[in-house]
């Protein structure tokens, strides 16, 4: 099924490789890919650089239909990629954000040592899988009424947080605050509804994870201990995005504009890059409703958070806000938002789609909560559950040449059915317990695909984006035990 | 072909499921066992209740693809898994029959994958030698 891609690639340096916009016609802009020599020989074993050519003749894209070094082969859009178009001529297309609108990854810091949590480790695991509810069938805790529902659409986190489910801080520490403005529940399906009123609070399955990490490596001190970041301290990363309401927004949505492109005349290589015309009623239809799953998306991982919290204080006897439980950060790596961005010298709006790519902005933007402003926005890379997740600030560089963005995590490289192939006869558990990673997965074959050889190494993916400059690490972090769906 | 009647193939990140069939009816109930396999792996599933469905699309591969997003949506919305088709009316813009199945009950049946959508990447149902071929691909 799948074939290596062969087309035009220019290497500009040792991080930057160009497809040429000579390379196919229509390609409004050249491709522009960060990685290096090791990682170009995974991307170019399947057509994902055709996907980032493709992505080039999108109405209205400016500079460079853009990848990022975890870059693979996805529908329509490469995940792992970013398209900025021109608020006022260009495009928005629903392949561009993904089904799990607003999927992304929020860390929170504790004061628990390495030592401490250790010998507790099995217990804290067991209790998280057993607390927080995760993989097929499950339904959330938390009930929502039709009313509830248009308040998580148009509030976000903001709403549960007056809820009860967390504290004002976790608001100032989440990209966009938690809740992009101008959501329109009168644009979402009933059928969008009916798969997402019982889901608010759940993980999912797939690649969703809780994870408890160990800080391992600081790299950048200063910046470390403004983001709360203290070497051999425990941390939770929470990995999750919009649920089911999320994925039939972009199903409802990927019909509205294909049809669309047929009304506004617009042609674009692939069926699946369906898009309208940012203006245009479908256009804003969808804008209107992705931006309510996206904050469906803030209100469940604050959710997912605060069930976390009040595990922690049963295992270890305190209250949570007494063992240091804060929210790091939450960034969203599936998104579409307007922004304002430098292009050819001018500073102009753009509708900049994240398609498996976290926002990187630098120190000194508005858009950075007001405790990190000095040093950047946290970027937060989960990796596979047997290596490394990183956290890194944002940066100038990353303004200037990828609208502010960075890669997502590491990037596959291993079918599913390769990876369970692989794991026949092995428990992908027990190996990784030998390492001291413990392991609970509900489904059979989800752990054995998700099992660290079906990853990129994300350390290779982290060097590109720091040696290229798009961000900057602060600090690494280990797993010391994992829940799936 | 495996026995089964339906085989899966790679794609990076997901899994592609395929079917060939000497009917378009057969073809529409094997690329629907195979997202069952996928939600529920081998469960044993009993023909409980029974739902009837009725679809119109532009072509072959539309209709599929409306076909298994139905079949999905129960599922994601009531956890129902199908075991029997009886389609009385299989055109290529055209289905019209009866699904029985049952509710996913985690005491009895086996978790599988959670299926986010079914994608229009790579889908076909097309006429071929020895009747209809099927593919499409699931994001996971």
């Amino acid at each position: 099924m799948e074939r290596g891609w062969t087309g035009t690639l220019e290497k500009i340096d040792d991080y930057r490789w160009r497809i040429p916009t000579s390379y196919a016609r229509g390609m409004r802009v050249p491709g522009l890919i960060f990685t290096d020599e090791k990682l170009l020989a995974d991307i170019t074993t399947d057509q994902a650089l055709q996907q980032v050519a493709n992505v080039a003749h999108l109405p209205g894209i400016v500079k460079a239909s853009l990848a990022m070094p975890d870059i693979h082969w996805g529908y329509g859009f490469p995940i792992g990629g970013v398209a900025a178009v021109d608020a006022t001529d260009g495009v928005v297309s629903p392949g561009g954000v993904g089904y799990d609108i607003n999927c992304g990854v929020r860390l929170v810091r504790t004061e628990l040592t390495v030592e401490e949590v250790q010998p507790k480790l099995r217990t804290l695991i067991a209790a998280l899988f057993n607390d927080i509810p995760c993989g097929v069938g499950m339904s959330g805790e938390i009930r929502v009424s039709k009313q509830d529902a248009d308040r998580i659409m148009t509030q976000g986190a903001r709403w549960v947080v007056k809820e009860g489910y967390g504290i004002a801080e976790d608001i100032e520490h989440t990209e966009s605050r938690g809740c992009l403005d101008e959501a329109d529940p009168s644009k979402v399906s009933s059928r969008a509804f009916q798969r997402g009123h019982d889901q608010l609070g759940t993980l999912g399955s797939g690649n969703h994870f809780l994870e408890v990490q160990a800080v391992e490596t600081i790299y950048d001190e200063a910046t470390a201990t403004q983001l709360g970041l203290v070497q051999d301290h425990v941390a939770v990363m929470i990995h999750s995005g919009s649920r089911g309401f999320g994925y039939q927004i972009c199903d409802d949505y990927l019909d509205v504009t294909e049809r669309a492109m047929a009304k506004y005349g617009i042609h674009v290589p692939d069926r699946q890059l369906a898009c309208a015309p940012l203006r245009s009623e479908e256009g804003q239809a969808y804008l209107g409703a992705m931006r309510c799953a996206a904050n469906y998306a803030w209100a469940n991982r604050q959710c997912l958070m605060q069930l976390m919290r009040l595990t922690f204080e049963r295992v270890f006897g305190k209250p949570w806000h007494a063992i240091g439980l804060q929210l790091v950060y939450d960034v969203a790596h599936n998104i579409a938002k307007f922004e304002r961005h430098t292009v050819d010298g001018r500073e102009r709006t753009v509708c900049v789609h994240r398609k498996g790519a976290t926002r990187s902005f630098p120190a000194g933007h508005p858009e950075v909560p007001e405790a990190y402003r000095s040093v950047g926005q946290p970027v937060i890379i989960p990796g596979d559950m047997g290596r490394h997740s990183y956290v890194l600030v944002g940066t100038p560089t990353a303004m200037e040449e990828t609208f502010g963005s960075c890669c997502h995590g590491a990037g596959r490289v291993m079918s599913r059915a390769e990876a369970v192939r692989t794991a026949s006869g092995r428990s992908i558990e027990r190996e990784l317990e030998q390492q001291g990673i413990i392991v609970m997965g509900r489904g059979r074959k989800g752990v054995a695909e998700e099992q660290p050889s079906a990853y990129k190494d994300v350390n290779d993916v982290v060097r590109v984006v720091h040696n290229a400059g798009l961000a900057k690490r602060v600090a690494r972090l280990r797993p010391l035990g994992v829940i799936k769906g | 072909m495996q026995d089964r009647g339906y085989a899966f193939f790679n794609h990076t990140a997901d899994i592609g499921i395929r079917a060939e069939a000497s009917t378009l009816e057969e073809l529409f109930i094997r690329m629907a066992q195979g997202l069952t396999e996928l939600l529920v792996e081998d469960s044993p599933l009993q023909p409980r209740e029974a739902r009837s469905i009725e679809l119109t699309a532009d072509d072959a591969a539309s209709l599929l693809l409306k076909w298994l997003q139905e079949l999905l949506f129960w599922f994601a919305t009531e956890r129902f898994a199908p075991i029997r088709y009886v389609l009385t009316e299989v055109t290529p813009t055209s289905l019209r029959g009866t699904v029985r199945g049952e509710r996913f009950d985690p005491a009895r049946h086996q978790q599988g994958r959670e299926v986010k959508a079914i994608t229009r990447h790579l889908l076909r149902a097309e006429p071929c030698e020895d009747g209809w071929v099927g593919e499409v691909i699931v994001d996971i």
